[in-house]
């Protein structure tokens, strides 16, 4: 099995005298996993985050990134390469007047030569969706587009890994949809690895495993079923039940039959209209 | 105070190339002490009619009136600095706008610059300060050692400070965790409720905020309003929102799939889980599934 992030016994705070922000965390990332790291505002999520690409790197414990313990200063460029990141403001990652530009920008600084530069370009645009937008002023581009913008860049460097940090939590819905659907189909269509850090619930749905972080320590691990069904787990964490799945517990109580894996509006409906067939199993 | 836009038209770089027209003869009544929510895709002109609302930009051609105030393309700034005590706008990521040294002196700048004494300015401070949830421990700290949720919280203590009769918000919980979106819009709504005379304007995305604590809801679209009334008569017509790129409550989201895959006539007017439970057990008594055991 490869892994692409190995974290052991991590703990980190940003001075002497501060309160630790993580605290032994040990974590693996399989080679193309969807990975979603749920917690709440101040959880140490996004500290987390900037370990898997040595932001930050260790004090206390270990981080090996494509192989690579982030210790060592001379292997950044490679890892920084390999672990791509998109954050959160959509305002503040873009730099380059156009969109081509700024999908070019890491490929130049990296030394990509010129060809295989504008190659890059294009299929990433392309890959993204973008196309017919490469002469924009990223500044006129709607949020989710900005993003998506911001990803093309990221992925024109053909990292092995990438790390959504709360990349949707200043979107629009319709945004925020935008990037989760180019998320799933980059994970349908590619062997990447994806690290998504999240406080909604609802992009987690699809990952292939969740941790929840609270105050710097690993609560839980698990599949999506396991962690969005077990509501006290995700209360205590300050995070939101999905809201089929809350819709799904309040009916079982009135001893409607469903399934246990409903995570999702889609699924409770499906679920719901099956229930036709059969009868006698409601008490109301 | 009461919010009439009357023929209200406003051009972004008006008499150049890049003339764009965001309200286009935008026309509506807001009653005085109601919650009201603002919704409309990015780009429908919703911001830009609610900078109108203390005067920040003034009509192209048209009217606005706030209370007792009238606003026309002419209007002057002076005749528009007692509007502003009035009526207080709370802009995406306010807690961008913190610049003092101290939590206390930041949240006192507001009442002071409109006349308070400081003393009078820091007792406000203290208690709105208090009300959004900051901890007496905070006050002399610098806002900018604090967490994010908590300098948002600084912010809008500066602005609730003021003591508006109209308090404008556009996107206030954007970037907040669950816990801290909900904590905030109750913080707004016992604000709103305290004082019969007090207005909300809300300007949102979460279509969940907007149909919960609502009166009266605004659809806006390519600079008009669309849509007018309260949360259920808005919320009904999910395809036409859906058509304008924009989402609906959960609740109603759910409803509306479980409607068109089965076919079944029912109403998706739900906005809580219990309403929401309940619209789906009568639906499976329809259905004929509800044999009790």
């Amino acid at each position: 099995m490869t892994y692409d992030i190995q974290v052991k016994g991590l703990s980190f705070r940003y001075h002497e005298q501060a309160p630790y922000v993580l605290k032994d965390i040990s974590l693996e990332v399989k080679r193309g996993e969807w990975l979603a790291v749920l917690g709440h505002n101040g959880s140490g999520k996004s500290t987390l985050a900037k370990f898997f690409n040595a932001l930050h790197v260790p004090e206390e414990g270990e981080v090996m990134a494509c192989g690579h313990l982030t210790n060592d200063p001379s292997q950044h460029p490679f890892i920084r390469r390999q672990v791509g990141m998109v954050f959160q403001n959509p305002d503040n990652q873009l730099v380059a007047p156009t969109v081509e530009d700024d999908v070019a920008f890491g490929l130049e600084n990296a030394g990509v030569p010129y060809d295989e530069m504008q190659k890059r370009v294009y299929e990433s645009i392309s890959r993204l969706g973008l196309s017919g937008l490469e002469k924009q002023e990223p500044h006129r581009l709607s949020g989710g587009q900005k993003q998506r913008v911001a990803l093309a860049g990221a992925l024109a460097l053909r990292p092995r890994v990438i790390v959504l940090d709360e990349a949707t939590s200043m979107l629009d819905p319709m945004g925020r949809q935008e990037v989760i659907a180019t998320v799933q189909k980059l994970r349908e269509e590619e062997n990447l690895t994806i690290v998504t850090i999240t406080h909604d619930v609802r992009e987690a749905v699809s990952a292939d495993r969740i941790i929840v972080l609270k105050e710097g320590r690993i609560e839980q691990d698990g599949t999506p079923q396991d962690i969005l069904t077990n509501e006290s787990a995700l209360h205590q964490a300050q995070l939101k039940t999905p809201f089929a799945v809350q819709v799904a517990q309040e009916l079982r109580k009135y001893h409607v039959r469903l399934p246990d894996n409903v995570l999702t509006e889609e699924e409770l409906v499906e679920a719901l209209c099956r229930l036709k067939q059969t009868t006698s199993h409601i008490n109301i | 105070m009461q919010i009439k836009a009357d023929n209200l038209t406003y051009k972004y770089m008006k008499n150049t190339p890049f003339e764009k027209e965001a309200l286009k003869g935008f026309n509506i009544t807001i009653p005085e002490g109601r919650f009201t929510s603002v919704i409309g895709h990015t780009g429908s002109g919703k911001s830009t009619f609610i900078q109108h609302l203390n005067g920040l930009l003034k009509p192209s051609s048209g009217t606005v009136a706030v209370g007792d105030w009238t606003i026309r393309a002419d209007t002057k700034q002076k005749h528009l600095y007692e509007l502003r005590r009035h009526a207080s706008i709370v802009f995406q990521f306010p807690e961008h706008q913190l610049f003092h040294e101290t939590v206390l002196s930041d949240v006192a700048y507001g009442p002071v610059n409109f006349g308070l004494s400081k003393l009078e300015a820091e007792k406000r401070a203290k208690e709105y300060l208090e009300l959004a949830g900051i901890h007496p421990d905070m006050f002399d700290r610098s806002p900018f050692d604090l967490s994010g949720g908590q300098m948002r919280r600084v912010a809008i203590a500066g602005v609730l400070a003021l003591n508006p009769k109209l308090l404008i918000l556009d996107e206030p919980t954007a970037g907040l965790d669950p816990e801290g979106q909900v904590k905030m819009m109750e913080l707004f709504y016992d604000w709103f409720q305290e004082k019969k005379e007090r207005s909300i304007i809300l300007v949102t995305h979460q279509m969940e905020d907007a149909a919960r604590y609502s009166d009266e809801i605004v659809l806006m679209d390519k600079g008009t309003v669309k849509d007018q009334g309260r949360p259920h008569q808005v919320f009904s017509k999910a395809g036409e929102l859906k058509a304008m790129g924009l989402s609906v409550p959960e609740s109603v989201k759910l409803l509306s799939m479980l409607r068109e895959q089965s076919g079944e006539d029912m109403s998706t007017a739900a906005f809580t889980l219990e309403e929401t439970v309940d619209q789906v057990l009568e639906f499976l008594r329809k259905r004929g599934v509800s044999d009790r055991v």
